[in-house]
């Protein structure tokens, strides 16, 4: 998706081609200071012919290009302006390299002094083994203004085939002297040789963070200078032959696995010589965030959310019952506009309120203020969502945080509460907020809590029926889902109506189903599981062949086909929640009829337990019971449980299509006959 | 293949609309003036989440290149559900300018909460993702309140410098009833208008001045209806009124539109003079004609140069969405979009002596948005038109495409109105229609099916006519975009790739063909001694559409008619015989056929066949529930079981 990315104070620069996403396929050679054929950095236009005659990549056959070069120089210029001049040179191997042509480099403006300029391309083509240049025009380079502070620089490079080498630069400049812009050197396709040059003045201290399955802060090379900010010191990283990342499914971001380099500035020298840290404990952290007029506590005090708090806490008697009310208004009457915003938001809670919609961060700090004005003990909890990255806890560093939960102490014990949605109960988080570890805003005593997810994925499907003599199945069936399960059944069914939920989520993959009597309960008790409970028949649901039937008891909620494609896995997988599936079954079959064969009692697991399934069945008389059930024990697996882990869905998909075997018993098999040639005769 | 030129304007997106300042003649808002929510008419306010109590467009022409276009739009939303009612779009580009954009928020008695400031617009930019860079972009407003019911009054004013669309207006344009909606165009007597009406709606009333003509259309009482699953596009399931010019002027190029020809006329000058090559791309050309056998030969070889050295990019600035670049812009730089493509391609045509003429279309899934009874700017796209005189055939070239064969348009240019563009003689002329036969999909495997129910399979599949496109952009997709292919694609369940070869799609021929192999771990089910499984491994139908009482629209059941044939041998295990077996399924209906058996061949191999020809894509709406029997029976035959047992 990307190729490169950059960021300066938390803020994503980058350059974004067309959404792809690519299988993994990892190989890694990866030498530091070594003798290469390459001259680094390459020169300006000097294309070696070898580059050209490049026909394949045989080390990723996936590739579509492969990134010769990405280089980057961040420094001072004259005037003090932090500067990066970046160099990138790429190879087309096949026609779907072509789009990575057109770039759109993104960036982030807060004032006029952020630019992006002296844009500069060249495209390579070997004709007859002449060397053919072709430029990027001045002209055809555009600027985009995207709202927001951020802008992007738009182009395309020219004359561009399978078989082309194009190379591009510009200047980019930054709004602060201080905030280093990261440096990423691995892309979804791979790359030759990533080489980042940063000369860090000494009155700025920086903590280094590093990204992705190669300590790189290792691998830099140190040189002492002097610079417009005085003496610095150089530090080079180069990395070669750096493998794509590509995504697979249950994976939340590559971001997090992408190998680069963060520069959290730390401290500056002042004027007298001496370090004066940025911030340098997270008591004053905390301190400088509580002081801020659009977080958290100094929320409260405004007119317009103590009368609101006042109005909505009227008549609760106790503080559980004031938290559920004020949660209840936020969720309904502020929407999320689907993005998470800064954790310090742009507007204040009165602001928000009015607008009725808010970034994730807007909601949830006016939700604090609000539990504050109503006397209510309550603290902003920050934490990094899943697809952020994780935080280093020994760095007092703010932009590490993406999200804020609300820390509420009700009836003696210490929640976390999230007001972003209106079918997810408060303690439920969102499943991206579901991390390790936040870090509660409390100057007076700043600390890190463990997050602990309050819910499960647990559904329960509960059918009984009766099977007639033509396959029809005919009875009543039971679907009750609680916590995520409740959440996604709540969303499906408000995203449309209970007719289609019906039709689409609970009768999916069933022919001719048809419902009646049906009811659901607790559709707005957030609190309380969602049951539907119908009667419901299925026409021609078993395979009937003369004397035999074959009917499947896997009548809903069947799993189609195995989410888990990839033969292999080099990441996490991350399933959202935890899940506890059951489906239980008794089935009447018709007179005269028995159970030739069933299908084997499966109980399968992975390694530690970390995902069961079981599938038994019981017959007897007329009755057929079977019980099945899915539980997983995390939310995210290592990539080493991968094989097992697909393979037990293997086996689930598998079960989903199991049959047993009825046969007409041999008591009144004459008269059988004879029906059955009429019933057919009709049927048909 | 959707490269759309900007010749489609906005109005046919933003289906906002009406008056202001209204002139004597023309009647007023007659609800409630506060707009209490109170007021609203109790069978448009019944079970909705919102209303339209106001949907009002007012544009007046003043010059073929001068207007004002201003929208009046009072909703009221009544509960949370309706809250996206609440917001409104307006875009703008160096043709049309947003002269002043207001809004304010009302109680549900009417009295005023606040005005809407500048700082709750977003200004965002509207580039599309085909495009590397357009002028367009966007004003938005989301104006929402925590007391229901509440009213968002909005107003803008646009400004236009250049004219080439008037506007489209659709009484019903949300999902929520219009409690009153009118229409309002007015143009001076040199300018006269001509409109057009799908749908339910009476004539205009038409005043005149001594200046100026007045057509008004106001609509009452609205009730919203969801459109149809299987249905046309929404625009084509609403009434609206289309008004277009006889004269107009855009970027300093004027024209008229009265007719087609005057259309054409109007292009043809836009685009001439833009065909001078480079002294190397006339040899190229001269080489090409050199080595030709025939016109149809050198069509073909210019065509495929063509394809070799360019790629569609899209720069859209000004006037540029209407102009193609010239020749020597595409040589340079090695992409183009749709019309400078389609001009070099005419260029270099031109430069071999062969005779084309570009042909403006409505490049879209659903061929039947061109009214041919109303010459005016119907189009978003390019092709070429080039008739080969020796043959007496007609060949139809796609110029923004690397990758399909000579002469196939595909599927969003082929059955519909093209306007010819050709020097004093321009004119509508259909695009070939395709027919099942010619976009094909067959299908030959074999199957073996192990004791323990694994099985492998080895399949070729050889694709036709429109089905080779979505093939062909497999040919240059990534390894995922492949992998999610071949799962959705191949409806297996569960299975290993052991080889596909996706190299075998990049031949540019009439047809493709891709081999796979798979390796399928538990195919079949096994009870005791038996094997159940699903002989129909590849192709498959899933859904049925619910149940309509009175279908009003036709269906539109897929892009272009087609036929899908299947044949797969299952060799079964050794000692195992065919227990039971689905009945034969044939199904005939006026639309298309289907038909589906499973037998054992005289060999011992279970061989299972399905045919699946859908004749018309496109159905009247009586054909609503014998298409849905169909669907359902071809889903029900497409999930038969095989069973065999151990003897």
């Amino acid at each position: 998706m990307f190729t490169g990315s950059l960021s300066q104070g938390g803020e994503s620069v980058y350059m974004v081609f067309r959404m792809r996403f690519l299988s993994c396929c990892l190989f890694l050679v990866l030498f530091v200071h070594t003798t290469t054929a390459q001259q680094v950095p390459p020169r300006w236009g000097d294309v070696p012919i070898e580059d050209l005659e490049l026909t394949s990549f045989p080390a990723d056959t996936a590739a579509t290009v492969i990134i010769l070069y990405d280089g980057g120089e961040v420094y001072h210029d004259v005037s003090g302006i932090l500067t990066l001049d970046r160099h990138v040179r790429v190879k087309v191997l096949t026609e779907a390299g072509i789009d990575r042509a057109n770039v759109s480099l993104v960036f982030r403006a807060t004032s006029r002094h952020a630019t992006i300029n002296n844009v500069r391309g060249v495209t390579y083509n070997l004709d007859d083994g002449k060397v053919e240049r072709t430029n990027l025009e001045r002209r055809a380079v555009f600027s985009e203004d995207l709202g927001h502070d951020m802008k992007s620089v738009r182009f395309t490079l020219p004359q561009v085939r399978a078989g082309s080498i194009y190379e591009f630069r510009y200047r980019q400049r930054f709004d602060f002297a201080h905030a280093l812009p990261s440096w990423t050197f691995q892309t979804d396709e791979p790359t030759r040789i990533s080489h980042f040059r940063v000369r860090i003045p000494d009155v700025f201290h920086y903590v280094t963070q590093t990204r992705g399955f190669v300590e790189i802060g290792s691998l830099s090379e140190r040189r002492p200078g002097t610079g417009p900010l005085g003496s610095h010191v150089e530090h080079i990283w180069m990395l070669e032959n750096i493998p794509a990342l590509r995504t697979e499914p249950f994976m939340t971001t590559t971001s997090d696995y992408l190998l680069s380099l963060r520069f959290q500035p730390s401290a500056y020298r002042r004027g007298d010589g001496r370090m004066q840290p940025f911030l340098n404990t997270w008591e004053a952290a905390a301190e400088a965030l509580e002081k801020d007029a659009n977080f958290g506590a100094q929320l409260g005090r405004h007119r317009a959310i103590r009368s609101l708090a006042e109005e909505l806490v009227a008549g609760q008697t106790t503080d559980s019952e004031r938290v559920a009310a004020i949660h209840r208004h936020v969720s309904r009457n502020v929407d999320w506009d689907g993005r998470r915003g800064r954790i310090i938001p742009d507007r204040s809670g009165p602001e928000v309120l009015r607008a009725s919609s808010g970034t994730s961060n807007e909601i949830n700090l006016l939700f604090i203020s609000l539990l504050h004005a109503a006397g209510i003990e309550a603290d902003a909890v920050l934490i990094s969502t899943r697809d952020h990255g994780a935080v280093v806890e020994m760095y007092p560093m703010l932009d590490q945080f993406n999200y804020v939960l609300a820390g509420v102490r009700v009836d003696g014990g210490y929640v976390l509460l999230d007001a972003t949605s209106d079918v997810r109960p408060m303690n439920l988080l969102p499943m991206a907020a579901l991390s390790q570890r936040g870090w509660v805003v409390d100057s007076k005593q700043p600390r890190w809590i463990d997050i602990n997810p309050q819910g499960k994925f647990r559904r329960q499907i509960v059918v009984t029926a009766q099977l007639d003599e033509d396959g029809s199945l005919e009875g009543d069936a039971m679907f009750l889902s609680r916590e995520y399960a409740a959440v996604s059944a709540r969303a499906a069914i408000k995203g449309s109506t209970v007719e289609e939920y019906v039709t689409e989520t609970l009768f999916k993959g069933l022919v001719g189903a048809e419902h009646a009597s049906l009811e659901i309960e607790n559709l707005d008790d957030l609190e309380m599981p969602v049951a539907a409970r119908m009667k419901f028949r299925v026409p021609n649901y078993a395979m009937v062949a003369g004397d035999m039937m074959y009917v499947n008891l896997r009548v809903f909620n069947r799993l189609e086909t195995n989410p888990l494609r990839l033969p292999e896995r080099s990441f996490p997988i991350d399933m959202g929640y935890e899940s506890d599936e059951t489906y239980a079954m008794t089935i009447t079959l018709p007179e005269g009829y028995e159970v030739v064969d069933a299908p084997a009692s499966i109980a399968l697991h992975i390694p530690g337990q970390k995902a069961v399934f079981q599938q038994e069945a019981k017959y007897f008389g007329n009755t057929i019971i079977q019980q099945s059930r899915f539980v997983t024990a995390e939310a995210v697996l290592d990539p080493g449980f991968y094989p097992y882990l697909r393979e037990l869905y293997s086996v689930m998909v598998s079960a989903g299509s199991d049959q047993f075997i009825l046969r007409r018993g041999m008591v009144d098999a004459a008269d059988v006959l004879m029906d059955d040639s009429t019933e057919r005769g009709d049927g048909r | 293949m959707n490269r759309y030129i900007r010749i489609i304007s906005g109005w046919l997106f933003l289906l906002s609309l009406s008056a202001f300042p209204l002139r004597a003649q023309v009647t007023q808002y007659p609800g409630d003036p506060k707009f209490a929510a109170g007021a609203i008419p109790a069978h448009l306010s019944d079970g909705a989440d919102a209303v339209v109590r106001i949907n009002q467009l007012h544009f007046e022409a003043t010059a073929p290149d001068r207007g004002r276009t201003r929208i009046r739009r009072v909703v009221t939303v009544l509960k949370p559900e309706g809250r996206d009612h609440g917001s409104l779009s307006v875009w703008y580009d160096s043709f049309r300018r947003i002269r002043s954009f207001n809004a304010e928020l009302l109680d549900a008695s009417g009295n005023r909460v606040r005005r809407i400031r500048n700082n709750e617009f977003q200004d965002l930019s509207l580039i599309s993702g085909y495009s590397l860079y357009e002028d367009s972009r966007e004003r938005v407003l989301d104006v929402r309140h925590d007391a229901y019911p509440y009213t968002v009054v909005f107003e803008y004013e646009i400004d236009h410098r250049g004219l080439i669309n008037w506007p489209t207006w659709y009484p019903l344009d949300s999902e929520a009833p219009v409690e009153w909606g009118q229409l309002v165009i007015i143009a001076p007597h040199t300018l006269p208008v001509r409109h057009h009406v799908r749908g339910d709606l009476s004539d205009p009333d038409i005043a005149r001045d001594g200046r100026t003509m007045t057509y008004s259309w106001t609509v009452n009482g609205v009730e919203y209806e969801k459109p149809e699953p299987l249905g046309p596009p929404m625009w084509a399931q609403y009434p609206s009124i289309s008004v277009a010019p006889t004269q107009f002027e855009i970027g300093g190029r004027s024209g008229r539109m009265d007719s087609w020809e005057a259309f054409g006329q109007w292009y043809h000058e836009l685009s001439r003079d833009r065909s001078a090559l480079t002294p190397e791309v006339q040899a190229a050309v001269a080489e090409m004609k050199e080595a030709a056998d025939s016109d149809r030969d050198l069509v073909r070889a210019i065509y495929e140069f063509l394809q070799r050295s360019t790629r569609y990019v899209n720069v859209s600035l000004g006037i540029g969405g209407w102009q193609p670049f010239d020749a020597k812009y595409v040589i340079d730089r090695g992409y183009g979009d749709c019309k400078a493509l389609t001009n070099y391609l005419h260029a270099l045509l031109h430069e071999a002596g062969i005779e084309a003429f570009p042909a403006l279309i409505r490049s879209e899934r659903y061929p039947g948005r061109t009214i041919p009874s109303f010459p005016s700017n119907q189009f978003n796209h390019v092709i070429l038109m080039v008739p080969l005189a020796a043959t007496a055939d007609t060949v139809w070239l796609e110029a923004t495409s690397q990758t399909i064969p000579f002469g196939h348009v595909g599927a969003a240019n082929e059955n519909r109105w093209a306007l010819v563009v050709r020097d004093g003689g321009s004119e509508l002329v259909r695009t070939p229609a395709s027919a099942a036969e010619r976009n094909s999909q067959f299908r030959e495997g074999s199957v073996t099916v192990h004791p323990d129910g694994a099985a492998e399979a080895a399949m070729v599949t050889r694709y036709q006519g429109n089905q080779q496109d979505r093939m062909r952009s497999l040919a240059t997709a990534s390894a995922t975009d492949r992998d999610r292919w071949i799962h959705s694609a191949l409806g297996i369940r569960d299975y290993r790739i052991s080889r596909v070869d996706f190299d075998a799609l990049l031949i540019r021929s009439d047809e493709v063909s891709l081999p796979v192999e798979v390796a399928l771990p538990r195919f079949a089910s096994r009870m005791g001694n038996r094997l159940v499984f699903e002989p129909n491994l590849a192709e498959r139908w899933r859904t049925v559409p619910a149940r309509a009482e009175h279908r009003k629209h036709e269906l539109v059941i897929s892009s272009y008619p087609y036929i899908d044939h299947d044949r797969l041998e299952y060799r079964i295990p050794d000692g195992y015989r065919v227990e039971a077996l689905a009945p034969p399924v044939i199904l005939d209906a006026d639309f298309g056929r289907f038909e589906m058996t499973v037998d054992v061949s005289e060999s011992g191999l279970l061989v299972f066949e399905r045919t699946l020809e859908i004749r018309d894509s496109i159905l009247p709406a009586s054909s609503f529930e014998s298409y849905r029997e169909f669907a359902e029976a071809v889903v029900r035959a497409d999930a038969a079981r095989v069973v065999l047992v151990a003897e």
